[in-house]
């Protein structure tokens, strides 16, 4: 049964008190790799929040009416539903939505927007490997969530990934200017800079109540 | 082509794939709080790197180009989910513990770069090797990073306590700020012993 | 030939039949060994929760199998031993900060002392509330007055360095983990008065007679 938590504090949270990178550690490799520029920043946060609000709908979808056990009542009827468990397909499943979803709005958006589509470059296919938005919809179903619920933690989750990578961004522009030991500098600064991030993140907690 | 043992040495040191090719680090980060966590996951790692790597390898000239991609994400899946349920039905507690970071390792970027770069090439012999040394540099690194988060963060190793209970534990590095600081600083170790040519902030 | 339309079909058909088909008899294959593990999970976490000793030499499906009794009630969990009822387990659930917290709650046969609690889910930040679920926080409840003699609830989880002597210390960082854990003292105490008044007891208890 999904937890009574009020969507949009869920929202608020995912973006401050459980950063889906921060806490959660997903979504680091594109993170570290895209977070030199603030520009670059803010476009890939943008697609990242977009994919992840969308895909964790449909993967709600996926799970809840079609992989549950007694999901596919609507089809079959309850009592053969109650036998059916395809739970173990769902990381493929899941995985395949996202792919899928990446790739429709890729060609949407080459469609429609053509210079759009040129300044995202290559960051729509990115997205798809970016474990965050796979992460999410893992968490989404472990904590049972409802359909509302998911969508707030989706779009929380994407905003809270797009305000760390922004702040990165802003931070490692200054960072040019600091005497950092070769080999410390890069992956290692950041790492480092992330980790104090999340203990000043780790401030927010307790701010948010349950009414 | 390198056998296994040159695979070994390098991913371990001098191409290896979290310091320095960066990859995979969402698992490493997530896992290492506790030593038995991150064996169970690099050993995840290395069966699931070995099985995709070969399944990839011995389809490659079947594979169209097309979908290739798609292909190499099926088959890692595949894996991931046999070593899931694997782990589900004969290590429960472990596998609770892990949480949904097995299924991530579908999303980690090691196993599909490997697949994408090595595998899809080149023999199945040779790409085992290479799923092997990448595997095992990537589990070194995590349980080196477990270690230091276990150690200093609650006095433990693989659950013991082994610091005197004198020594106050430094919470911090078994949450995630640690996790992040511990990990970098490895970084640091590593390429400060064994530099590679990436440089700038 | 390779990058024709039909055989790229043809292919992906293939492939997904040759790995839906492996997961499948893996998943079969390990469902009921997980369904077990899942199962003894439950049975150790209630004995726990009961205070019964696991004596070396028995699995805990036997020691469950002997000592624990199925109250009339879903989700109440009775300790017989030697023909006396040792204490009583409540199955409840309260709403944590990220999700649902459950616990077995154990009192004494009177229905008034706590005995034990054992937290089995819950989502709570690791190191705060995740706290809830170690042997320390546990040690907290033994012993402690659940409801007075009226039945009203009396224990609470208080905020953490200001609990009275009647009342559990709570997780500094924490606090709203702890009313999830009220939450769940509520509906024990609730559950216990109405067994008491199935009982037919005032206050008080000896050993009623064995059920389920």
């Amino acid at each position: 049964m999904a937890p009574d938590v009020h969507p949009l504090l869920l929202l608020v949270a995912s973006v401050l008190t459980s950063n889906i990178l921060l806490t959660n550690f997903l979504g680091l490799c594109s993170f570290v790799a895209c977070s030199k520029q603030v520009a670059t920043a803010v476009g890939l946060g943008a697609a990242v929040t977009f994919v992840m609000t969308f895909t964790t709908a449909l993967n709600w979808a996926l799970y809840y009416l079609l992989l549950q056990r007694g999901a596919l009542a609507w089809l079959v009827g309850p009592e053969a539903a109650a036998r059916i468990d395809l739970e173990f397909l769902y990381f493929i499943l899941s995985i395949a939505v996202i792919a899928a979803f990446v790739q429709l709005v890729e060609m949407i958006i080459d469609r429609f927007s053509p210079t759009l589509y040129y300044a995202l470059g290559i960051f729509l296919p990115l997205i798809t490997v970016n474990c965050a938005i796979l992460g999410a919809a893992l968490f989404m179903v472990i904590r049972k969530y409802d359909f509302v619920q998911s969508l707030c933690y989706g779009f929380g989750s994407g905003l809270g990934w797009w305000l760390v990578i922004l702040a990165m961004s802003g931070i490692r522009a200054r960072l040019r200017f600091a005497n950092i030991p070769k080999p410390l500098q890069g992956v290692g600064i950041t790492l480092l800079i992330t980790g104090l991030m999340a203990m000043a993140f780790s401030a927010f907690t307790g701010m948010v109540k349950i009414q | 082509m390198p056998g296994l043992s040159a695979n070994v040495k390098t991913f371990f040191w001098k191409n290896n794939p979290v310091t320095c090719q960066i990859l995979g680090l969402c698992s490493a980060l997530a896992v290492t709080t506790q030593v038995r966590n991150a064996l169970v996951m690099s050993l995840a790692l290395i069966f699931v790197t070995m099985g995709s790597n070969l399944t990839v390898s011995l389809v490659r000239n079947l594979t169209p180009g097309r979908i290739r991609m798609i292909v190499e994400v099926l088959l890692i899946a595949t894996f991931v989910i046999i070593f899931d349920q694997i782990l589900k039905a004969r290590f429960y507690d472990i596998s609770k513990e892990l949480g949904p970071y097995v299924g991530l390792i579908i999303t980690n970027c090691i196993v599909m770069g490997r697949a994408e770069a090595f595998a899809i090439q080149n023999r199945p012999i040779p790409s085992i090797f290479d799923g092997f040394g990448n595997a095992f540099g990537y589990g070194f690194v995590l349980m080196a990073v477990a270690t230091f988060r276990e150690v200093l963060g609650s006095g433990r190793f693989w659950k013991v306590q082994i610091l005197p209970t004198a020594y106050e534990p430094c919470l911090t590095l078994v949450l995630a700020p640690g996790a992040f600081i511990g990990l970098g600083l490895l970084v640091w170790i590593g390429k400060a012993i064994a530099p590679t040519s990436e440089g700038g902030n | 030939m390779r990058e024709s339309e039909s055989w790229t079909i043809a292919y992906s058909a293939i492939l997904s039949f040759v790995c839906a088909a492996s997961l499948t008899v893996v998943s079969s294959v390990a469902k009921p060994h997980f369904e077990a593990n899942k199962e003894r999970e439950r049975k150790g976490l209630t004995l726990r929760a009961l205070g019964i000793p696991i004596p070396a030499g028995k699995t805990i499906e036997e020691v469950y199998a002997e000592s624990v009794k199925t109250g009339k009630e879903e989700g109440i969990f009775e300790y017989w031993k030697d023909g006396r009822l040792q204490s009583v387990a409540f199955d409840e659930d309260g709403q944590g900060l990220w999700g649902v917290i459950v616990a077995y709650v154990a009192l004494e046969p009177d229905l008034a002392h706590v005995r034990s609690i054992a937290v089995y889910r819950q989502e709570e930040t690791p190191g705060l509330g995740a706290e809830i679920a170690t042997d320390e926080f546990r040690r907290r409840f033994a012993g402690k007055r659940l409801v007075d003699d009226a039945g009203a609830l009396i224990l609470r989880v208080a905020k953490a360095g200001s609990a009275a002597p009647d009342e559990v210390d709570g997780i500094s960082g924490a606090t709203l983990t702890g009313e999830g854990v009220n939450q769940i003292l509520a509906k024990v105490a609730e559950r216990a008065r109405a067994l008491r008044r199935a009982r037919g007891e005032g206050g008080g208890a000896d050993s009623p007679s064995p059920r389920g």
